[in-house]
């Protein structure tokens, strides 16, 4: 060994040395921890508590911070052995039942020879690590992230794995019948029980049987939060009542991994987080009642997007949707649900999807087209587990889904291009070719690319100084695809009009073969076809609506920026960064992630620089350019706001209603898109006000110091899009 | 009050115990010897030491390393800095950086590349100052629950090119 090298495994890195121990760190080794007396004192065979009275305060105050210990555990994104684990029933229980496991309870159960201790106490105890072991398995399934969402740390310990469900339900209820006829003042304890013995039920969500197809049973979950909702009025119990039986002591006692930490205690709010999972939890589970792909998109889309779901909501939400038995709910193969993705936006009605219907299974056709479908479920799927995650991990989803999209579309488009060598072709109105397939992947691109360039904002990621260069290609990128949607808008209307044209076409054939199987064709599609494409119409007319809206707020924010650095009050430069590094390098590092994209093409970092020129007004004339630019961007402002005022009618009145032109596909999650776009509402308004704003401070002379009297800050406008943050001037101090 | 800068003696047991005592002061990660020795002994040229006229002990420190990241270009990381109370407000920690920078730009490194909390306002302040941009923000990133931003410093081309990209036959780094 040469002097100096330190002893390590090849493949360490930096990650295992930070997660490294210490022996005799105080801050790295859980064995030094320090017991207090009355930890060191307890024992979990003692029925504390002289008189019934004060044994029922004590089971009391130890159940209802063991249930609230849970929701600390998970909404408050905690370590197990500093929550739950922290239990000394907990850990009595559980190290029992590791050393001798079975499918009973035997093992675990307390022994104090007092009732409320032995069948209660171990109710609570049992009901809790059951639902750490559903936890756990959401965590294994491996949709949320270790540590940042979920610490599902056991410490080696056997959480009831061969118990089943029925055993705990059985104890639970024994109890709770135990204390409605014997205790007359256990109220609260009654709730803690029936809380735990809901909670349990989470474990029969998880769809693992044919008759999974029935749909679930909601009553667990409204049950618990009316539980829930009766315990927010306890305050939690003064520790000292049940001294001792919280405590560290599990991560000296046990091996422990990690570095020691303190207990957490219980905010208060607890029950207000059973509350909220039992809200998300419903929430996820009303995805069974989707009626159409879109519809399913749609809800993914907005489930997890103005509020961060509970972890076990999130977690839950994609085994739910997409199922082991290769199954979307139970509903659809995995093709067949992509496939009605095509089918909702570009493919219905074209000349494939009519050759594909009348294709045997086993042509080249049919074989082919499914090959892509599973490429295509691949990425779909990727991107539905992508709405699930915490809202950082959320937008680096899409960092690695755009790679994939972009090599998809590369992919189809061959494909397609192949299919009209084979006479297989759909036209638009100009005789320009449509390629529904290729259409759709493209669709999904551009929309992964916006969204991940406009949560950049949300996450406070990009610097005031990079706000012109991060607008400007949402800007570009909304306008790629809102001539995509236009394509598809047109595509769309010429085939309804073409399957209406039958119709006078029949007037006026003779009778005879050709007439009869034309209104066959004619029949046939008014049957299949129309309502599809009537209602894809629809949902276009919507996404080219929200995609202009989105355009005229990107370009709103690049002309503010334009008028802000037309003053000397920004610049689109990084501030001091030439030293090592050059604006060109930090340019092109901000768009790697797009830099590989084939279409649309990244323009290159001259034509960014070129249009910031162009959109920088100058003398002469600054206050009547500054006049107009601005005026420009209030009435595009309006126009657009309209847009959305379209939208969030048609949210509120719903998408069955056939008068509506558009077709939002939020049926689902109303709640959740009508916040959406009632924050791009007032982002529309918060942008007008700060032309005003800009145009009253700069407009009136140009005197070529206004940084001296004003300097930029983001705003981010009270209920406005977190997607959207104002560049406003306040006053110099 | 003159303030000199040195590299890291990996010899003198003293500099790493002061090191130690830097960054335990501040950092809110509990750092094992392990991770000490891991970067010193590593990269001990990496690492570098402020020391004040007035005291004996060094002030400051910055400690850093650099590697092939994911076998496409050579990341410099800038793994701690830290100075003492009693010295802030001097630029003591950006010259430590720069000298950090310098070397790690000399070694070949295509980047520099650190994580730092979201809500340290005074170390991105004195990062992006350099050039630094925040490429994600990563969610409950520190023990102390706070979100973090991953930073990085572009020093040449490859920096700006995706990994897959560079991992392509004809430029695959050698």
């Amino acid at each position: 060994m040469k002097p100096e090298s330190i002893i390590k495994d090849p493949s360490f890195d930096l990650f295992e040395g930070t997660h490294s121990l210490e022996i005799d760190n105080l801050k790295l080794d859980s064995s030094l921890l320090e017991l207090s007396p009355e930890e060191k004192r307890f024992d979990c065979s003692t029925p504390y508590g002289g008189s019934e009275e004060e044994k029922l305060k004590f089971v009391t105050a130890v159940a209802d911070r063991l249930c609230r210990s849970i929701m600390v555990w998970l909404a408050g994104f905690q370590t197990l052995p500093t929550t739950v684990l922290s239990c000394r029933y907990v850990e009595d229980a559980v190290r029992r039942y590791t050393d001798d496991p079975s499918t009973d309870l035997s093992s675990c159960l307390l022994q104090t020879g007092n009732p409320l201790f032995d069948q209660v106490l171990t109710s609570c105890v049992v009901g809790s690590c059951f639902f750490v072991k559903f936890v756990s398995t959401l965590f294994k399934a491996g949709v949320v992230f270790e540590e940042e969402d979920l610490n599902c740390n056991t410490m080696g310990l056997n959480m009831l794995s061969m118990v089943p469900i029925t055993t705990i339900r059985e104890h639970m209820d024994r109890s709770i019948a135990l204390l409605e006829a014997e205790y007359k003042h256990a109220d609260q304890l009654v709730l803690i029980l029936k809380l735990l013995r809901n909670l349990i039920e989470f474990q029969d969500y998880l769809p693992s049987k044919a008759e999974d197809l029935a749909a679930p049973n909601k009553q667990p979950l409204l049950d618990l939060m009316q539980c829930a909702q009766k315990l927010k009025v306890y305050a939690p119990v003064a520790p000292e009542v049940c001294t001792g039986a919280f405590s560290p002591g599990i991560q000296k006692r046990l091996s422990n991994q990690f570095p020691p930490r303190d207990i957490v205690e219980s905010a208060g709010e607890e029950y207000e987080a059973y509350v909220e999972l039992c809200v998300d939890m419903l929430k996820v589970l009303a995805v069974t009642s989707a009626r159409s792909a879109s519809e399913t998109l749609q809800f993914a889309f907005f489930f997890n997007r103005t509020r961060q779901r509970h972890v076990v909501a999130r977690a839950f939400f994609p085994l739910y949707l997409m199922r082991d038995d290769q199954t979307v709910l139970g509903k659809y193969t995995f093709n067949d649900f992509s496939k009605e993705h095509l089918l909702d936006f570009s493919l219905c009605g074209t000349n494939l999807a009519h050759e594909l219907l009348d294709a045997p299974e086993n042509s080249a056709l049919v074989q082919k087209f499914n090959e892509f479908m599973q490429e295509v479920s691949g990425i779909l799927f990727e991107w539905y587990q992508n709405t699930a995650q915490n809202r950082c991990r959320y937008r680096q989803g899409y960092n690695r889904q755009l790679l994939l999209w972009d090599s998809l579309q590369a992919q189809i488009e061959t494909f397609e291009l192949e299919l009209e060598a084979q006479g297989i072709k759909d036209e638009l109105q100009d005789s320009s070719s449509f390629m529904p397939l290729t259409t759709w992947v493209f669709y999904m691109k551009l929309r992964a690319m916006l969204d991940f360039v406009l949560k950049g904002f949300e996450l406070d990621v990009y610097k005031p100084w990079e706000f012109f260069s991060m607008f400007w290609y949402a800007y570009y990128l909304a306008q790629h695809l809102e001539n995509c949607l236009q394509r598809t808008l047109g595509f769309i209307e010429k085939l309804i009009t073409s399957i209406h044209n039958m119709n006078k076409k029949l007037k006026k054939l003779k009778a005879g073969e050709k007439k009869e199987k034309l209104r066959a064709k004619y029949r046939w599609s008014m049957e299949n076809d129309i309502p599809q494409l009537n209602a894809n119409l629809k949902f276009v007319t919507y996404s080219l609506m929200e995609c202009t809206a989105v355009k005229v707020l990107s370009l709103s924010q690049v002309f503010h920026f334009a008028v802000l650095q037309s003053s000397g009050l920004i610049d689109s430069k990084p501030p001091g960064g030439n030293k090592f590094t050059s604006p060109e390098f930090i340019h092109k590092l901000r768009f790697k992630t797009f830099a590989s994209i084939g279409v649309p093409e990244l323009p290159s970092y001259q034509v960014f620089e070129n249009s910031l020129k162009d959109f920088t007004i100058a003398e002469p004339m600054f206050t009547a350019k500054l006049a107009r630019s601005l005026a420009f961007t209030k009435s595009e402002l309006e126009g657009a706001k309209a847009a959305i005022d379209t939208i969030v009618h048609a949210i509120h009145v719903g998408d069955g209603e056939p008068n509506l032109s558009v077709n939002t596909g939020t049926r689902l999650v109303k709640e959740q898109a009508d916040a959406h776009y009632s924050a791009l509402l007032r982002t529309f308004e918060a942008l007008v006000a700060n032309g005003q704003s800009l145009q009253a401070k700069l407009g009136s002379v140009k005197d070529g110091s206004p940084a001296a009297r004003y300097h930029v800050n983001v705003s981010r406008p009270d209920g406005a899009s977190s997607y959207f943050p104002v560049l406003a001037l306040s006053e110099n101090q | 009050m003159g303030i000199r800068y040195q590299p890291l003696n990996i010899s003198n047991a003293n500099e790493l115990k002061h090191i130690q005592r830097l960054i335990d002061a501040d950092l809110s990660e509990p750092y094992s010897i392990y991770v000490y020795r891991y970067f010193l002994n590593q990269w001990p040229e990496l690492c570098f030491l402020a020391f004040s006229n007035d005291t004996e002990n060094p002030v400051g420190c910055v400690v850093c390393k650099y590697e092939t990241h994911r076998g496409a270009r050579l990341r410099g990381y800038i793994g701690m800095l830290a100075v003492d109370q009693k010295y802030r407000r001097r630029g003591i920690a950006k010259k430590l950086v720069e000298q950090a920078i310098q070397k790690m730009q000399e070694i070949g490194c295509d980047e520099i590349m650190l994580e730092t909390e979201v809500e340290n306002t005074t170390a991105l302040q004195l990062y992006e100052g350099m050039g630094f941009i925040r490429l994600k923000r990563m969610f409950r990133y520190y023990l102390n629950q706070g979100d973090a931003f991953k930073l990085i410093l572009p020093l040449t081309e490859r920096s700006c090119t995706r990994t897959t990209f560079l991992l392509q036959p004809e430029t695959a780094f050698a």
